[in-house]
């Protein structure tokens, strides 16, 4: 397994937002989170990537533990997280944006880098074209040299995943990437997805968008207030009673 | 690097550079040994002084209010050493500078886990500390009397004969040779890798923690090297001016210094420059005005600061209002 959250639980003041929530992720593959709003799905982000502590339970990645690691401990071995609001660096270029994720690759001390080290230097000269061919996998080659903050939203959401990817993810967890987009977008956006996959990227999704969702999962976790009701392929979970009666009301299978 | 930069603008670039170099050198010649010399000594100085906090203000995006304190404190390790130790200025430089980059570590420990009030109000406390100590540790210090009789050494070199530091001239070319390093160190950093983390820093935190890049690291890296210079800057100044006193401490040092970076441009390597020599030149050209030097001198800074937000260094990278970010790749 590449990711195992045993019992996690978290509440902040005295209100339980995760429930012993327990499941793992595969190597390779696309596991969905689900659940209504409030259900807690961005609060398991955030613990699994170390932003927010976890009141009891374990986090392991490729089977070591990543409870209580900084973020960027954790992004460092390869698991790396975007935002449900989307989250660029503003005033810099598309291209300065995606280098800044390259920096996950580096490994040297500040004198090595300000003395200008061979391994430094290798990695300041091969930069660009890691950044140019990120940015074609993406679609936003053309973008470039425009700030960060001159991109249309859904621009801004594939630069935020080309940050992402630029860190070399061994497993990327993107929550709603396709919040906001349109028809059109967001099946571009599942192209991505399982493009990144067919890479050897293992993705865990948070997202609202049913028709994404059940087309790209293999397996599929549904919260419902903190707890976890349902783990299962997406045929199997969208049959669920449990699921169902949480979904009651809502167009389910439409798109969200 | 990306683009934008014609090959005329980055030609024209290095005949500015080039030429400025030229007249620094020849300056000297040029003023002689009078007032005008004096002022670019201390403009260099305060180059040193304002690149460093540049680093911290304008690359970093931390808003420190007590650079103060590490000037002040390299001014008072270099003097101290001097007038007890009988240390030459050549290792109190050295000395003051390690100590301030030091000071800048343990404090940098403290305060750069916050950020925003908390972390300004902080800085401010630090240095206001320091300023308490200069004043009360009369033992060490001599309080408010000052420490006086800091010299600058005479430098022997073998069948050249000596250099007399205690000249301006001498001092002149010292000066410019620490801005020049300092400016060259500085640049050399924020146009590194590290250059890259620290403008994650200063964009969005949170998004560089997700991908791998530490905050505080970076913060650090910022405190410590602004620190450093900050006292090598400090401890110049002691041995220029021959006094040190708890005033180098005081809060309107860190103001002049956060003008001279926001004024200059606090996010470009020739900013800082342009703003030491302008304010320090500029204050000693309006005393023409006699009374309303001062009122003069705050209006022209409040147009310059309303036509040039980036600072006047964008009058020649052509960066005025909000960057077009693909010319600020390093």
């Amino acid at each position: 397994m590449l990711l195992e959250l045993d019992s996690v639980s978290v509440s902040f003041g005295g209100i339980s937002a995760l429930k012993n929530v327990s499941f793992a992720v595969p190597d390779g593959g696309i596991v969905s989170v689900i659940g209504p709003n409030g259900a807690g799905k961005t609060t398991l982000f955030n613990v699994i990537t170390g932003f927010r502590r976890l009141n009891r339970g374990a986090v392991t990645f490729e089977g070591q533990a990543i409870t209580g690691l900084p973020p960027y401990r954790i992004a460092r071995r390869g698991l790396v997280r975007t935002y449900q609001k989307t989250e660029v660096f503003p005033e810099l270029s598309v291209f300065e944006c995606v280098r800044i994720g390259l920096l996950n690759r580096l490994d040297a001390g500040f004198f090595e880098v300000v003395l200008g080290g061979r391994r430094v230097e290798a990695f300041v000269a091969e930069a660009p074209r890691l950044v140019r061919d990120i940015l074609a996998t993406v679609g936003l080659e053309r973008k470039a040299t425009y700030a960060a903050r001159e991109l249309s939203y859904g621009e801004q959401r594939l630069l935020e995943i080309a940050v992402g990817l630029a860190a070399q993810p061994r497993l990327l967890m993107l929550d709603e990437p396709a919040s906001g987009l349109n028809k059109d977008e967001a099946e571009k956006l599942a192209d991505l997805i399982c493009a990144l996959r067919d890479r050897g990227i293992t993705v865990l999704l948070v997202e609202h968008n049913m028709n994404l969702v059940m087309s790209i999962s293999d397996t599929i976790v549904v919260l419902h207030h903190g707890e976890k009701i349902a783990e299962d392929v997406p045929e199997a979970v969208s049959q669920d009673p449990a699921v169902v009666s949480v979904y009651l009301g809502r167009e389910w299978v439409a798109d969200a | 690097m990306a683009s934008s930069n014609a090959p005329e603008r980055s030609a024209l670039r290095r005949a500015l550079w080039g030429g400025g170099a030229l007249l620094l050198v020849a300056a000297p010649l040029l003023l002689g040994q009078g007032y005008e010399l004096h002022l670019l000594i201390i403009a260099a100085i305060f180059t040193i002084v304002a690149s460093s906090l540049s680093l911290l203000i304008g690359y970093a995006g931390l808003l420190s209010l007590g650079h103060a304190a590490f000037f002040g404190l390299g001014a008072y390790v270099s003097a101290l050493m001097f007038l007890r130790l009988g240390v030459s200025m050549w290792g109190g430089l050295f000395c003051a500078a390690a100590v301030s980059a030091l000071a800048a570590w343990l404090v940098g420990g403290l305060v750069l886990k916050v950020r925003g009030n908390r972390f300004i109000i902080t800085t401010v406390a630090f240095a206001e500390i320091m300023h308490l100590i200069a004043v009360n540790a009369v033992g060490l210090t001599r309080g408010q009397m000052g420490l006086d009789g800091v010299a600058a050494p005479r430098l022997a070199l073998p069948g050249l004969g000596t250099i007399d530091f205690g000249t301006k001239t001498a001092f002149y070319y010292l000066a410019v040779a620490m801005a020049a390093l300092c400016v060259g160190v500085i640049a050399r950093i924020v146009r590194s890798p590290i250059g890259w983390g620290l403008a994650a820093l200063r964009e969005n935190e949170g998004l560089g923690e997700a991908v791998g890049v530490s905050a505080f690291r970076h913060a650090m890296i910022a405190f410590v090297v602004g620190g450093f210079f900050a006292g090598l800057g400090g401890a110049l100044y002691g041995h220029y001016m021959q006094f040190v006193s708890p005033d180098l401490f005081l809060f309107s040092y860190t103001t002049t210094m956060l003008v001279m970076v926001v004024i200059g441009g606090k996010m470009s390597i020739a900013g800082p420059i342009i703003g030491a020599v302008v304010l320090t030149v500029l204050p000693e050209y309006l005393r023409v005005a006699t009374t309303y030097r001062l009122v003069l001198l705050g209006a022209i800074l409040l147009v310059a600061i309303l036509a040039f937000p980036n600072g006047l260094a964008s009058l020649w990278t052509g960066r005025r209002g909000r960057a077009p970010a693909a010319s600020r790749s390093g």
